[in-house]
């Protein structure tokens, strides 16, 4: 009786702590949040990142959406894109310059004017040379930037990136910043508004690490940030510019759960995740909140999935009606419906519809047409191999896929990998000739918005190398070659028409891939969050805008 | 004694190397390319050129492997032929993905799952050895009953599937506890105020208990099992014999040489718990070696794998060792020889 006595006593006195501890404390983000609501500026957004890290925070480093979504509020690059949602804001702007650049010598001059009177976030002055620093800091071979591959047509750049120092094609002459190129690209204004050119101050360090915090010349600068921990954006007083900077600070978890995390968000705890929330919440997600009202918004990305056709061994090398006949076998919608509710639109092309020069043509059906299947492929049998990334929306799809083809006599062997393997073994030319793979499930999303980057660099066979291959259906035909060549010369309407002819002329006659979806941006905000603005460039929340209730 | 010690560090040594190798191996039989990855989208050749030279993967595997070690031996002997000091601090290298020094990064998660490896453990222990004693007690009883089932439950709810139903329940639906996050028990991280005893040891409250209900579970099983047994010895009949009261026979003889397994597990459990932890920090937000693990797996961030590896090797063996001494000083009849 007394032990069992000592055991209850025991028992009583943990539960006592436990409460008495609960009592004590309270959840870490309930009370500042609070002392917002209401209010259209101030206080401190709470953003996580779940399941991932980014890159990196320094500006000459970092490549993913996490970090130029962060990094696009502080930033003021020559040229920008606006804080509005839609097309209207995949429009440049000059930001840094006062003007757009003055084009001299056959489109290979660009002279930019800086504006007076910037300033960085700690005080001192932004000029020309910060903003030159940044391109000889991005070609410097010490950082080892992923901005080298955008930049190789300046004059200089390659030498740079060779043996560090200066890059000959960027002179600065007072508040004037002139960029020479080997030739004449018109994309060059998009890639210049790309964050690697955003200005540092020129005493920051060339280190393969990069920085973790530097001065700001947008709204914002980055105030702290610790490797797999949080990141700690904080509003740049001296910012002169008339971008919005509705919250004071903006604190950053990372590497959270998305179940979690969507738990937080709902709660107002978090207002937002950038790395998304469990695709099968969708359903759940816009049933309750409604699509593009209050919490719950769906916005078209500028990427397309594709499966890639291996154009570089039997059974599609050479054989456009088989590469057809996928095409119509395909169940794009129901392949669509694996990915959750509001997952995207439909697609037959490469070009998203987001993206200047797009033109909608119907070329394959939504739905499968599995007579006209079967009638290209004649009584072959097609036995083909998938790569699949991993995942298991990847899983889903691959499944689905395997249905559809099998319905129209194509078989179908999946082999699963993880999405990183996929890529690099899709990538592989000799992995393609020696056809250890027919099928890839890849998908594209754009680096700028300009239409080079998806048609160029994934169908250009000028670009196929022995690995890393971003063309992963090894498409390589020298009338197409040539024709995006003379695209890429190009400028204005001329340039995007061009590139949209060349995408349905692709498309239609030569059939190098199955396009199916262009995904959409699925995000939820917690309920004392306002001021939503989705960003399509950076294809997130505009955080500038975004503000507490 | 001494030579029972030296015997086993050099046993740990021998496994440490092992273990480190194994991992070596099996990360460059993926096919993945961390150089690729540090390229970006646009990946040319030069670039992945020059990232595996940066990141020293341009190297026969051998030869990396021998770099990694010499990282981590303490003894400077190059710098010793040259007159400098001849130690430094181990380095377990720099991180592929984002170029970070990993001993930051390990230093900075080690404390988060110490705390939750060790507050877990005395959960568990609180939870289990009152359960199984009195489930052995009374035998086939309605708390006998109950415990089972609770065994029956904890063996087999997953720990994300139970951390999920806690969090909604308890901190999503009924606001007791905090949802997710962690605080430091010292000092608040940037952009944070979260800190100081009391926040950590709530905040830390449910992933405890979701962590501790699997082992707690097995533990109830063990010591009911050993209660059990021991209470059919002749020695615990003898001391009653003797008129020895029922608090001392459970105290002196029954709980005495039934709690010497649980000694054994305890170590091994702690150790082995870094594994367990992977899922709860997911769950809740948790930054320690279990969520860096995760993230380093996903990037083929072999030098992060590699240290929490090291990191684990070293606390398995030393737990292991500390188990072995004490359970010589607790049971008499085991002699180190």
């Amino acid at each position: 009786m007394r032990r069992r006595l000592w055991l209850s006593i025991a028992a009583c006195a943990i539960g006592a702590s436990l409460l008495v501890a609960a009592g004590f404390a309270s959840p870490a983000h309930s009370s500042p949040s609070s002392a917002n609501s209401g209010a259209k500026t101030g206080g401190t957004l709470h953003i996580n990142i779940s399941a991932s890290d980014v890159d990196y925070i320094d500006p000459q480093l970092s490549y993913y959406v996490p970090s130029w979504a962060l990094l696009y509020t502080t930033c003021r690059q020559l040229l920008n894109y606006p804080d509005k949602s839609g097309k209207a804001g995949t429009r440049l702007y000059a930001d840094g310059a006062t003007s757009f650049p003055k084009v001299s010598r056959g489109g290979r001059v660009y002279t930019f004017t800086v504006r007076n009177g910037m300033k960085f976030s700690n005080g001192k002055p932004i000029t020309a040379k910060n903003y030159q620093f940044a391109v000889v800091r991005a070609a410097n071979p010490k950082l080892g930037s992923p901005a080298v591959p955008f930049m190789s047509d300046i004059v200089g750049w390659d030498a740079a990136n060779k043996n560090g120092g200066a890059v000959s094609g960027v002179k600065v002459k007072g508040n004037k910043i002139t960029f020479t190129l080997i030739g004449p690209h018109a994309d060059f204004l998009s890639r210049i508004a790309m964050m690697f050119f955003c200005p540092m101050p020129t005493n920051t360090p060339i280190v393969a690490a990069g920085v973790n915090s530097f001065p700001g010349s947008g709204p914002y600068y980055v105030s702290s940030r610790t490797p797999s921990g949080p990141i700690v954006l904080k509003r740049n007083k001296f910012y002169n510019g008339s971008r919005p900077h509705n919250v004071n600070e903006i604190d950053v978890n990372v590497l959270t759960n998305q179940d979690t995390s969507l738990l937080q968000a709902e709660r107002g705890t978090v207002d937002y995740d950038l790395g998304g929330h469990p695709g099968t919440e969708d359903a759940a997600l816009s049933r309750k909140y409604g699509v593009n009202k209050q919490q719950y918004f769906v916005n078209p990305d500028i990427s397309t999935n594709y499966f890639g056709l291996n154009n570089m061994a039997a059974p599609f090398k050479g054989d456009l009606k088989a590469r057809q006949a996928v095409n119509y076998a395909m169940d794009r919608k129901a392949l669509i419906a694996t990915q959750g509710a509001h997952a995207g639109v439909a697609t037959d092309q490469l070009l998203p519809p987001s993206l200047v020069g797009y033109k909608n043509v119907a070329i394959f059906p939504n739905r499968p047409n599995l007579a006209k299947a079967k009638a290209l492929l004649a009584g072959k049998n097609l036995h083909v191999t998938l790569f699949e990334g991993g995942s298991d929306i990847r899983k889903a799809r691959a499944a689905a896929l395997q249905a559809q083809l099998g319905a129209a006599g194509i078989k179908l062997d999946i082999t699963p990998l993880s999405t990183g393997v996929m890529y690099k073994r899709c990538g592989t030319k000799s992995e393609a000739a020696s056809g250890s793979f027919d099928v890839c499930d890849v998908g594209w999303v754009a680096d700028y918005p300009d239409p080079f980057d998806f048609v160029d660099v994934l169908l250009n066979g000028n670009n196929i190398h022995d690995s890393n291959n971003n063309n992963y259906a090894y498409f390589n035909s020298a009338k197409y070659n040539a024709q995006m060549n003379a695209a890429n010369k190009l400028i204005g309407t001329k340039r995007y028409t061009a590139y949209g002819n060349l995408d349905i002329s692709i498309s239609k006659n030569a059939v190098p891939n199955a396009y199916w979806i262009n995904f959409n941006n699925r995000d939820f905000i917690g309920p004392k969050t306002g001021c939503w603005t989705f960003q399509p460039i950076y294809a997130s929340p505009d955080f500038t805008l975004l503000c507490k209730k | 004694m001494i030579r029972y010690i030296i015997r086993r560090l050099l046993w740990a040594v021998v496994l440490f190397v092992a273990v480190t190798i194994v991992t070596y191996v099996i990360f460059f039989l993926i096919p993945a390319d961390p150089a690729a990855r540090a390229c970006g989208q646009q990946v040319t050749p030069e670039c992945v050129a020059r990232a595996k030279h940066y990141l020293g993967l341009d190297r026969p595997v051998y030869v990396q492997y021998a770099k990694f070690f010499g990282r981590l031996v303490p003894f400077d002997i190059h710098g010793l032929a040259h007159g400098h000091e001849p130690f430094k601090t181990p380095s377990l290298g720099i991180s592929f993905s984002n170029r970070q020094p990993v001993n930051g990064i390990v230093v900075r998660a080690a404390p988060v799952t110490a705390s939750l490896v060790f507050g877990g453990a005395i959960t568990w222990l609180l939870i289990s050895v009152p359960i199984g004693i009195l489930s052995a007690l009374r035998p086939r009883s309605l708390l006998d009953r109950g415990a089972m089932t609770f065994v029956l439950i904890g063996i087999s709810a997953h720990p994300v599937w139970l951390g999920l139903i806690f969090l909604y329940l308890f901190a999503f639906k009924v606001h007791v506890f905090p949802l997710g996050e962690y605080c430091n028990m010292f000092h608040a991280p940037a952009g944070s105020s979260c800190a100081g005893p009391v926040q950590w040891f709530y905040h830390l409250i449910l992933p405890w208990f979701t962590y501790s209900i699997l082992f707690a579970a097995l533990y109830v099983r063990m010591i009911r099992a050993n209660v059990i047994e021991t209470l059919s010895e002749d020695y615990v009949r003898t001391a009653r014999a003797k008129g020895a009261s029922e608090s001392r026979v459970m105290r002196s003889h029954v709980l005495r040489n039934a709690m010497l397994p649980v000694v054994t597990m305890l170590g091994m459990d702690i150790a082995l718990g870094l594994g367990g932890a992977i899922f709860t920090e997911n769950v809740y937000d948790l930054p320690g070696l279990g969520r860096a693990l995760v993230q380093s797996l996903n990037n083929f961030d072999l030098p992060i794998t590699q240290g929490i590896v090291v990191f684990g090797t070293v606390a398995i063996i030393g737990f292991n060792l500390v188990v072995d001494l004490l359970y010589a000083a607790i049971d008499p009849r085991i002699r180190l020889s």
